[in-house]
């Protein structure tokens, strides 16, 4: 099994489960995204490249899919995953705080992007979008345990390159 | 994998880019443009799936949703018992009640009365965006569903179609910041817009300053040739009024919506409007 396809999974799987079962779970009237979540997870499994390119494919769904302007997640979540890959390089730390000071910027970052960018376009209220992105950062912050070690586990298994060519 | 720094730059580049091309083509493309066609690949593509996976996990989310829920019990309480006085202070205006009952009757009547065919859809998947409030439903162009349609549930006004594919489509709710629908008030017939604030509550605007609005008055769809909605659909009741004052001329008025958007399951669409009246010469 190649990464890509190992991304691949991870993308219908978080886009499924956010669309059936997540959307329906607000708390205090948010969703969490766990798209970003993923995009986080895969950037500090892998290399910015790798997360910037998954970041553009998952925001491409998740605009197509959830009927949002077409770009608008894309832009964000590209910038998220070249970010947190990035920085990921920086961090030598394994220690899990580090890790969910990660995923709660880049949630808190991408919520307020997105709204932003939508808010611009009249498709969004600034109160909506400020309130939103601590709440979805918190969400977030809950499911990670969940999340995070599943997408490192299977990037882990998964090399980037076949060890032998034919 | 390392990776050169100029390489990811320029990749980064182009993958930024691409975004910003695309959010230009979706706001100028027309129906049946190329990002239009991407969008309907999309939802052809994920809709078994999501489909699939709401049949597995619905009965899990209704609970855990019920379960979440409780804390709400509470404040529920007190908003109900709030309206359990207001109700009583109702009953002695009984007979005005009665009146508006038959109005609304009225209003109910016509919609069923103006020979909508509706197609029943179940909801297979929500918008997982907390800016877009949407919803995937399990029929499409098979089913006759256009573009543009009327989406009811058993109460009321759920929203409108915004995308097809033979098999789904997906359904802009009323509550959406993108939403606006022309509606009136049922009573006295004053014209106006209802707009979603992606809150649970939407705001109606009435067109003519210094029209009376009052709390309970229910708002129903606005009809006029080529309107996407038949009229009478009803949409609302009136939960707060604020006067209108210094910072507008119009009173700013909020209604709450007859249909349970949280919790959308079975809906209709109208896939088949009234046929206007015909006007003599």
């Amino acid at each position: 099994m190649r990464r890509p396809f190992a991304l691949a999974v991870v993308l219908v799987v978080a886009v499924l489960v956010q669309s059936t079962v997540l959307a329906r779970l607000t708390l205090a009237g948010v969703r969490p995204d766990l798209l970003v979540l993923a995009v986080v997870s895969v950037a500090v499994a892998t290399d910015p490249v790798t997360g910037a390119v998954f970041g553009f494919v998952a925001g491409l769904v998740a605009d197509l899919l959830f009927d949002l302007p077409v770009g608008v997640s894309a832009l964000v979540y590209t910038a998220v995953g070249f970010a947190v890959g990035t920085v990921r390089v920086y961090v030598t730390s394994h220690r899990p705080l580090v890790h969910l000071v990660l995923v709660g910027a880049a949630s808190l970052a991408s919520v307020w992007c997105c709204g932003l960018l939508l808010r611009v376009f009249d498709l969004s209220s600034w109160a909506a979008v400020a309130r939103a992105g601590p709440l979805v950062a918190a969400y977030n912050l809950l499911l990670t345990p969940f999340v995070y070690p599943v997408v490192w586990a299977l990037t882990e298994r998964v090399p980037a390159r076949p060890a032998r060519r034919w | 994998m390392y990776e050169r720094p100029r390489r990811a730059r320029i990749v980064l580049a182009v993958l930024l880019a691409a975004s910003i091309v695309l959010i230009t083509i979706d706001f100028r493309q027309h129906a049946g443009g190329p990002v239009d066609r991407l969008q309907r690949l999309a939802i052809a593509v994920f809709g078994p799936l999501q489909q699939g996976a709401s049949a597995v996990v619905r009965p899990v989310v209704d609970l855990a949703g019920g379960v979440a829920g409780l804390g709400g019990l509470r404040r529920d309480n007190r908003r109900l018992e709030a309206e359990v006085a207001r109700l009583h202070a109702q009953e002695r205006t009984y007979a005005d009640v009665l009146e508006e009952n038959g109005r609304l009757r009225g209003t109910l009547g016509m919609a069923r009365r103006c020979g909508c065919r509706t197609v029943g859809a179940s909801v297979v998947a929500s918008s997982g965006s907390n800016f877009q409030l949407s919803v995937t439903v399990d029929a499409g162009s098979r089913q006759g569903v256009e573009r543009d349609m009327a989406v009811v549930d058993a109460d009321g006004l759920v929203g409108r179609v915004t995308q097809v594919t033979a098999d789904y489509a997906t359904v802009l709710l009323i509550t959406d910041p993108a939403s606006g629908i022309a509606a009136s008030l049922a009573r006295g017939k004053a014209p106006g817009i209802v707009k979603g604030s992606g809150e649970q509550l939407l705001s109606f605007q009435p067109v003519r300053a210094g029209t009376k609005v009052e709390r309970g008055d229910p708002v129903v769809t606005q009809g006029y040739q080529g309107s996407v909605f038949p009229a009478g659909l009803p949409i609302g009741v009136v939960e707060r009024v604020d006067p209108a004052g210094a910072a507008s001329l119009v009173p700013r008025v909020a209604v709450r919506p007859y249909a349970s958007l949280g919790a959308l399951d079975v809906v209709g669409i109208l896939v088949e409007r009234p046929t206007p009246p015909v006007r003599g010469n």
